[in-house]
């Protein structure tokens, strides 16, 4: 008998359980963009319907709209500003800066060909005046910001960026430029110089600007 | 003692078939062409005598339907027929429209308080296959009703339905690029991110309670999570260079991602307990967008390690990359099926992207989309759809499709300009 028991026990929790769930037939759901929410407070109780029917019942709880806490994400770095739209605009103007290096106002942008991140002749002979305008200035630091064009997958682009930026950095450092005075940050796609959807935007958006920091 | 367990067992098999599991009304596993006609009845406001209507112009039982609607054409399962005016005992009405079954119910208003009671009926057999009651808000009454959309097709397939899932998105409509989500139609849009900066890539953890996104907010581009039911948000990658790209491991301990802080944009794997980084690729090339295999095995991702982007996977016990593409001349955003069988990725062959799906096993691959210029696809739980972005120069949205591309259709949110779309796990 004894035995008999022990291999019933199972089966009899096994039908204890079943019974437990069955007979509570309220589910509450919890929902995963949602605050707990006071309605679901895992009560059990059995329901009926309007006609009197057992009826399952289900509490939905609200979606809050919960955004994020930015109280410790509010420190943007200036940085990160808008103000090297305009220290680009006029490193695009290749022609008006043939003059002495150190007469040089600002730093020329860079240009590379799709899907690429090594620097051409005609770049490397504008890095050149760039590594020359940064010898005669000791004193500022630049920072390297590697952009895509808008074609192609977004974090292709951020890595593509990168390695555009890492590409300039590591040009200037064997031409003499400390790598102190050299920071880096890749936009990929997100900050595009020009704004059309052809070639002659996009080559323009496959670039390395530079931003004076001091 | 045999005669007990005899007993015990006949309980056993009533409990079981009283739990409706018996029939499988649409069987997933041998596909048909035939649609499952579903009658879906009137929602009706249920008053107590002489009580006055709380919802005197039928908005909410408009809304129920219209959406109850929308989620069963969605599945691409069933034919909707209109049964206005049938009611939860009209067996022969609703047989005579041709229906197999029908969807009737009605819902009470008490101030922001929404009850719904709703029935499923199988008109031939006359029988009642579900009855449920959704307590919720006004506010929201598509809610209640997608609940009750996942519990049919459940009831009628046997599978887990995807009605209450959620999709990840990224619009610049703020002005800046920040993150949203919405239901999985678009309905019920919230705005997570308000932070004014550039906010990229957003992903779900496996539980569904967290986002993962990439964000310029503190200047660098660093890797963030959110927490969406406290709303807090904290800083989980904060290396040099670009922290982009991650992706949770299927259990949820670890974080796959894109570091440049050491030579180049390499691969690794955060373990968040600890806080470690493992590198994955050592080369000089490009190492971005992983996507992990349901079995937490192995990892395919994007490299140009072979001149352009092309699709590989790493297994994470050899540490051996295995290049899958070959055609093509940029190949991208992988995501790997639920059912591991399949991996979605976007392929251009010069001009525009399309959305094509490897088979894991034989690599043979399959184009989805032809129109239009599409990427990034994300899988539904149950593995039946795909979500991707379209974009057309300025203007970017989303569209789902069955995952053997047909069933194409947009995925309105209402804000406009959307990108970088993640399907959720499923939420209950």
């Amino acid at each position: 008998m004894k035995n008999h028991y022990r291999k019933t026990l199972p089966l009899i929790i096994l039908l204890a359980g079943l019974v437990g769930c069955t007979a509570s037939n309220e589910t509450v759901i919890d929902d995963i963009t949602a605050k707990a929410d006071s309605q679901q407070a895992g009560q059990t109780a059995s329901a009926v319907g309007a006609d009197g029917q057992p009826i399952q019942e289900v509490v939905v709880p609200q979606d809050n709209a919960i955004t994020e806490d930015t109280t410790d994400a509010s420190t943007a770095s200036a940085k990160a500003g808008d103000s090297s739209a305009d220290a680009q605009t006029a490193g695009q103007d290749k022609t008006g800066q043939s003059g002495e290096a150190a007469s040089q106002k600002t730093l020329y942008t860079i240009h590379f060909d799709f899907d690429r991140y090594t620097i051409n002749e005609t770049e490397r002979g504008l890095l050149a005046k760039n590594a020359a305008w940064l010898n005669s200035t000791p004193r500022i630091t630049v920072r390297i910001e590697g952009h895509a064009d808008e074609r192609g997958e977004t974090e292709y682009n951020l890595a593509l960026g990168d390695r555009r930026a890492s590409a300039v950095k590591k040009f200037l450092q064997d031409l003499g430029i400390s790598p102190g005075r050299l920071s880096t940050i890749s936009y990929g796609e997100e900050k595009p110089a020009a704004q059309g959807h052809n070639e002659e935007a996009w080559a323009q958006n496959r670039r390395a600007e530079f931003d004076v920091l001091n | 003692m045999i005669k007990n367990i005899a007993v015990l067992t006949a309980i056993f098999i009533s409990f079981t078939s009283g739990l409706g599991q018996a029939k499988v009304y649409i069987d997933l596993s041998a596909p048909s062409e035939r649609r499952m006609p579903v009658a879906i009845g009137e929602f009706r406001e249920l008053l107590a005598q002489g009580a006055l209507p709380q919802d005197p112009s039928g908005a909410i039982g408009a809304a129920l339907a219209q959406t109850l609607r929308g989620d069963l054409v969605f599945s691409g399962l069933f034919s909707i027929m209109d049964a206005k005016g049938i009611t939860e005992k009209d067996f022969g009405p609703c047989r005579s429209i041709g229906a197999d079954t029908l969807v009737a119910g009605g819902y009470t208003v008490d101030k922001d308080r929404l009850s719904l009671e709703v029935r499923l009926l199988d008109c031939v057999a006359e029988k009642v296959l579900l009855y449920k009651r959704y307590i919720g808000s006004t506010n929201n009454p598509r809610r209640l009703i997608h609940y009750f959309a996942d519990q049919l097709y459940e009831s009628l397939t046997g599978r887990k339905g995807v009605f209450s899932t959620k999709i990840l998105f990224v619009s610049n409509l703020p002005g800046n690029k920040e993150i949203f989500s919405a239901d999985y139609d678009g309905g019920n849009v919230m705005q997570l991110t308000r932070n004014k900066h550039i906010n990229l890539s957003p992903q779900w953890s496996p539980d569904g309670r967290k986002v993962i996104y990439s964000s310029y907010k503190n200047g660098e581009p660093n890797l963030y999570m959110f927490d969406m039911r406290s709303g807090k948000d904290a800083r989980v990658s904060s290396r040099p260079g670009i922290n982009v790209g991650g992706r949770f491991s299927p259990d949820g301990t670890r974080i796959a991602l894109t570091l440049s802080a050491e030579k180049s944009p390499e691969l690794y794997i955060l373990t968040l307990a600890t806080g470690e980084y493992t590198r994955l690729t050592d080369n000089y090339g490009i190492d971005v967008s992983p996507t992990w295999s349901p079995d937490g095995q192995r990892i395919a991702y994007t490299s140009d390690i072979s001149g352009n982007p092309h699709i590989f996977v790493i297994d994470l016990t050899t540490g051996k990359s295995v290049r899958q593409t070959f055609e093509g001349k940029y190949n991208s955003s992988p995501a790997w099926s639920p059912d591991g069988a399949y991996i979605a990725y976007a392929r251009a062959d010069g001009g525009a992207f399309q959305i094509w799906a490897m088979d894991v096993v034989t690599g043979s691959a399959r184009q989805l989309t032809f129109q239009g210029n599409n990427q990034s696809p994300s899988w539904s739980p149950d593995g039946r759809h795909i979500i991707f972005s379209n974009s057309n120069n300025d203007k970017g949205s989303l569209y789902v499709m069955h995952a053997d591309g047909t069933g194409l259709r947009k995925v309105i949110t209402g804000i406009g300009n959307e990108s970088s779309p993640a399907w959720s796990p499923y939420l209950q």
